[in-house]
């Protein structure tokens, strides 16, 4: 397939693919695959969730949800519920 | 390791904090306890008692925070005082206002004393605090 | 040397546009909408040398895709107006994802210039950022600046001056690799073949929008004579796995070169991060907002008691220095006295607290507070189909309404924030206190404390009720995703905050002012004519009205005094309490009027109560529909908001005058 696969499968043993919001703070995981609305993928993409990026989740809002994760080097908001679009791949940090 | 000096800050302010808080809200909510605490110049004020609570159990939290290792204490201190210093301009500011409000156009006597409430003082030592710590602060808490 | 040059200043949210801006124009600017939708579009001159310099600033984006409406404008603007230069503001302290939209810029074929704008904190963190790289790798030139402070702003102009000069046209092409090359070498091609279409749009840029399923891209080509060939060829590519691959492509264009640009790009954030740690904590971190939240409510009402009692005291001078002229006729001394300046009153009394209101969520959002607010609320909000945003201006409404709908600029969807701005009004206002202190004070002296808080509580029932529904039926949808960045915290500047604040509150007092100022005539006609009739009084117009509304509002108790007394109360809700005052011949005395009140056979308790909950809830005052008018910019919102606020009361009121009794029961 792309190379995201190739990417992901040279850092040293991934755990098998789960959702973003499964991934609780604080951890670490790199994108696999967005499956959400073209309108949110677009934007998703924009922002840096593109496949193989790394992704750490730095902490959950006081009630647990949105989570606050950092990818590029900057810090960037999410619900739970727009997490769970993205799959990702955990401990591949 | 967190310096004895900055347990002993976050520790005073803790509790002052949390006895103004308590007291300003009882009076607020009590109505027999007002006229005592009113000669110490404490307002009832069942809101401002509350955010001074608020204020205290981010001083306690640091305090916490130095106690069990738990990390962090810094950070909770440096917000605190930064806390202790936001409320104590936005009481002060708000104070000035009321009392030119009065002094203008009102017919009651106004006197600068009035501004002596706990959440203007309280905030003194932490402003300079602030102003003696700031440079060291980032660094210090990066390291923890 | 052109005399006359277009600059578009384009960036990411945050990364300091709007300061360039300002300090690039001064004050020669102006603020429009766009054509057709409500983004804001700012405008403004300059001049450098002999060549006069137009600049626009686009509204903030992370992409040039088709996303927002933000994002459509910024984009037609640039393709379709054909700026001379685009100049792009970059967070240095944020370079790679900002360069995500520099590779986007880079399609549009146009001048670039780059704006290194935050230099003075990428240095602070150790970020270095090679300038002459990026210009021998990207071909754009770029400059350092710190909007803040005005630092390089002048070689910023030289140097978009003098690429609009050199460079008629360049081409900074990303290579997407062999197959989607050959994608888009085949939709150039059927592009190509019409030159209407080709010229309009750089047929490049037009493939790749259209090979990653851009519709507002799609649209550009439905009434071409090459739609029906552009599609065969789209009908066989999966659009969503190019457009991964292709935003793949620009960050790895992206990463290849940063190395080399930014030598040490320092991607911590220490400072935020020790701060967040405290504000977003588990226990503390709401606490902690809703103690900020107390600081802004009080600064904002407490802080502008002086000033309004100063806007009081002098309109109260100029209206007794008309009445004591013995100006003739008679009516045109009551035009003006009561009429006009009475109205500029109730104009200008609220300028006080709308602009301290506003200069705080200024600070509050250019500190990076505003993003952690949000954050924190966001779970609770979400429960009612809301943002986090709209939690502050629901507080604020507590204190009066007009500012806080004008706060609801910092949501960003356009339903979202339409929601927020329509239940606001159900937030009890301090001008509605006055009327409850009256009321409950006379018919529950012994509980009059209770009975207000059910009132506050009446009122936030409603407007999460409200909430709900619109969601469920008028606007549907959920609250647009929470794709918020965390902005580091900065300390804000006075400058800037008070820059917004103007802009802001500059807008109240144009468009707003005028609405009230009407409202406030209509008033004053009704209430003094036919002339001769003491004003307010059962002979006037205001009176007769009263009179016709009377079984309107029987069924709930109310007769034509309580009628004519909420009409006025359209003007401010406090109003109310006045013209009971007029209407029961006691004046200015409130305990002779609670005399009278309870003297009058109609009014119980229960009455007392609906008559409360009516004043709550039945119609913003005219000052909160002319904000809303501002903000929603349609009057079918703003009627909408009038006639769902009347119907509610009724029904609310009703129930109390049928159910009350039965609770109430002996008293
Ligand atoms: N330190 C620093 N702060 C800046 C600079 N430029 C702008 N700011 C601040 O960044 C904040 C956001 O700026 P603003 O112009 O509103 O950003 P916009 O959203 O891109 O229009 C404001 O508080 C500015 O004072 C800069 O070069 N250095």
């Amino acid at each position: 397939m792309d190379d995201s696969e190739e990417r992901t499968g040279s850092v040293t043993r991934c755990e098998p693919v789960t959702t973003l919001d499964m991934i609780s703070p604080p951890g670490s995981c790199r994108v696999a695959s967005i499956s959400a609305p073209a309108m949110v993928r677009k934007r998703l993409l924009a922002l840096g969730f593109i496949p193989g990026a790394a992704i750490e989740a730095v902490r959950a809002a006081p009630l647990g949800d949105p989570v606050e994760y950092r990818i590029k080097g900057y810090t960037i908001s999410l619900r739970k519920e727009d997490a769970r679009l993205i799959a990702v791949t955990p401990g591949c940090a | 390791m967190a310096s004895l000096t900055k347990r002993i800050v976050a520790g005073i302010f803790g509790i002052l904090y949390l006895t103004f808080g308590v007291t300003e809200t009882l009076s607020g909510l009590v109505p027999g306890i007002a006229e005592q605490t009113a000669a110490f110049m404490i307002p009832a004020d069942i809101m401002g008692g509350l955010v001074l609570c608020v204020v205290a159990a981010v001083y306690l939290a640091a305090l916490y925070r130095f106690g069990t290792g738990a990390g962090s204490g810094q950070a909770y201190l440096y917000v605190a005082m930064a806390l202790s210093v936001i409320f104590g301009t936005v009481a002060l500011l708000s104070l000035v206002a009321q009392g030119t409000d009065l002094l203008v156009f009102g017919e009651e006597p106004w006197s600068p004393i009035a501004l002596l409430v706990p959440m203007v003082w309280l905030a003194i030592l932490p402003a300079a605090g602030i102003s003696v710590w700031k440079s060291r602060f980032p660094g210090h808490m990066a390291g923890e | 040397m052109k005399d006359r040059i277009r600059i578009a200043l384009a960036g990411n949210p945050n990364v300091g546009k709007s300061t360039i801006f300002n300090a690039l124009t001064g004050s020669n600017q102006h603020i429009a909408n766009w054509p057709g939708v409500t983004v804001e579009k700012k405008s403004g001159t300059t001049r450098l040398g002999k060549t006069e310099i137009e600049i626009v600033d686009l509204p903030g984006t992370y992409s040039l895709t088709a996303y927002s409406i933000d994002e459509v404008v910024a984009r037609d603007y640039i393709i379709e107006e054909k700026p001379d230069v685009v100049i792009h503001v970059i967070d240095a302290t944020n370079f790679e994802r900002n360069l995500y939209l520099t590779t986007q810029l880079m399609e549009l074929g146009v001048p670039l210039v780059i704006a290194l704008n935050m230099s003075d904190e990428a240095e602070k963190n150790g970020t270095l950022i090679n300038r002459t790289l990026i210009k021998k790798y990207f071909e754009i030139p770029a400059v350092r600046t710190v909007g803040s402070k005005g630092e390089g702003l002048d070689e910023l102009l030289r140097a978009a001056l003098t690429e609009a000069e050199t460079s008629p046209h360049h081409e900074h092409a990303i290579g997407y690799g062999d197959e989607i090359e050959r994608h888009i070498a085949a939709i150039v091609a059927v592009l190509e073949k019409d030159p209407n279409l080709a010229s309009r749009y750089p047929p490049r840029w037009l493939a790749i929008r259209l090979l990653e399923g851009d519709d507002n891209a799609q649209d550009k080509i439905q009434k071409s004579t090459i739609t029906a060939a552009a599609d065969a060829i789209l009908a066989s590519i999966d659009t969503e796995k190019t457009e991964a691959a292709m935003a793949d492509r620009r960050y790895e264009v992206i990463a290849a070169l940063l190395p080399q640009v930014c030598t040490t790009c320092v991607k911590e954030m220490n400072a935020s991060d020790i701060i967040d740690r405290v504000v977003t904590d588990r226990w503390l971190g709401i606490p902690i907002f809703l103690a900020l939240m107390w600081a802004a409510f009080e600064l904002t009402f407490a802080v502008a008691t002086p000033f309004m009692s100063a806007i009081d005291a002098v309109m109260g001078s100029c209206a007794s220095y008309v009445a004591g002229s013995g100006m003739e006729p008679a009516w045109l001394a009551s035009l003006l006295g009561d009429g006009i300046i009475g109205g500029l009153g109730s104009v200008l009394i609220f300028i006080p607290n709308i602009f301290i209101l506003l200069f705080i969520l200024s600070l509050l959002e250019d500190s990076g507070y505003l993003a952690r607010a949000a954050f924190v609320m966001d779970r609770l909000m979400y429960a009612i189909g809301l943002p986090g945003k709209s939690f502050i201006p629901m507080l604020i409404g507590f204190g009066c309404n007009v500012p806080a709908i004008l706060g609801t600029r910092t949501i960003e969807d356009k339903n979202d924030r339409l929601i927020t701005i329509l239940i606001n009004p159900f937030m009890s206002c301090g001008a509605r206190l006055p009327v409850y202190v009256l009321l409950a004070g006379a018919f529950f002296p012994t509980n009059a404390g209770t009975v207000v808080f059910v009132l506050y509580v009446l009122g936030i029932a409603i407007a999460i009720g409200s909430a709900y529904l619109f969601r469920k039926t008028i606007l549907p949808g959920k609250p647009a995703p929470f794709l918020m960045e965390m902005p580091p915290y900065r300390f804000p500047t006075a400058g800037t905050a008070i820059r917004h604040m103007w802009d802001r509150g500059e807008m109240y007092i144009r468009k707003a002012g005028g609405i009230i100022l009407a409202g406030a005539f209509i008033v004053w006609v009704l209430a003094t004519f036919p002339w001769g009739a003491e004003y307010g009084s059962a002979e006037s117009y205001a009176g007769m009205i009263g009179h016709l509304l009377e079984p309107l509002v029987a069924p709930l108790g109310f007769d034509w005094k309580i009628a004519v007394a909420l009409l006025f109360g359209f003007i401010a809700k406090e109003i109310v309490v006045g013209s009971l005052g007029v209407l029961y011949g006691t004046g200015e005395d409130e305990s002779s009027l609670t005399g009278a009140l309870l003297a009058d056979p109609s009014l119980g308790p229960v009455a007392a109560f609906a008559l409360m909950a009516f004043v709550l809830l039945y119609m913003p005052c005219v000052a909160t529909l002319a904000v809303i008018r501002k903000e929603t910019g349609s009057w079918k919102w703003t009627g909408f908001s009038v006639a769902y606020g009347i119907i509610v009361a009724y029904l609310v009121a009703f129930v109390i005058v049928r159910a009350g009794p039965l609770i109430l029961g002996g008293i």
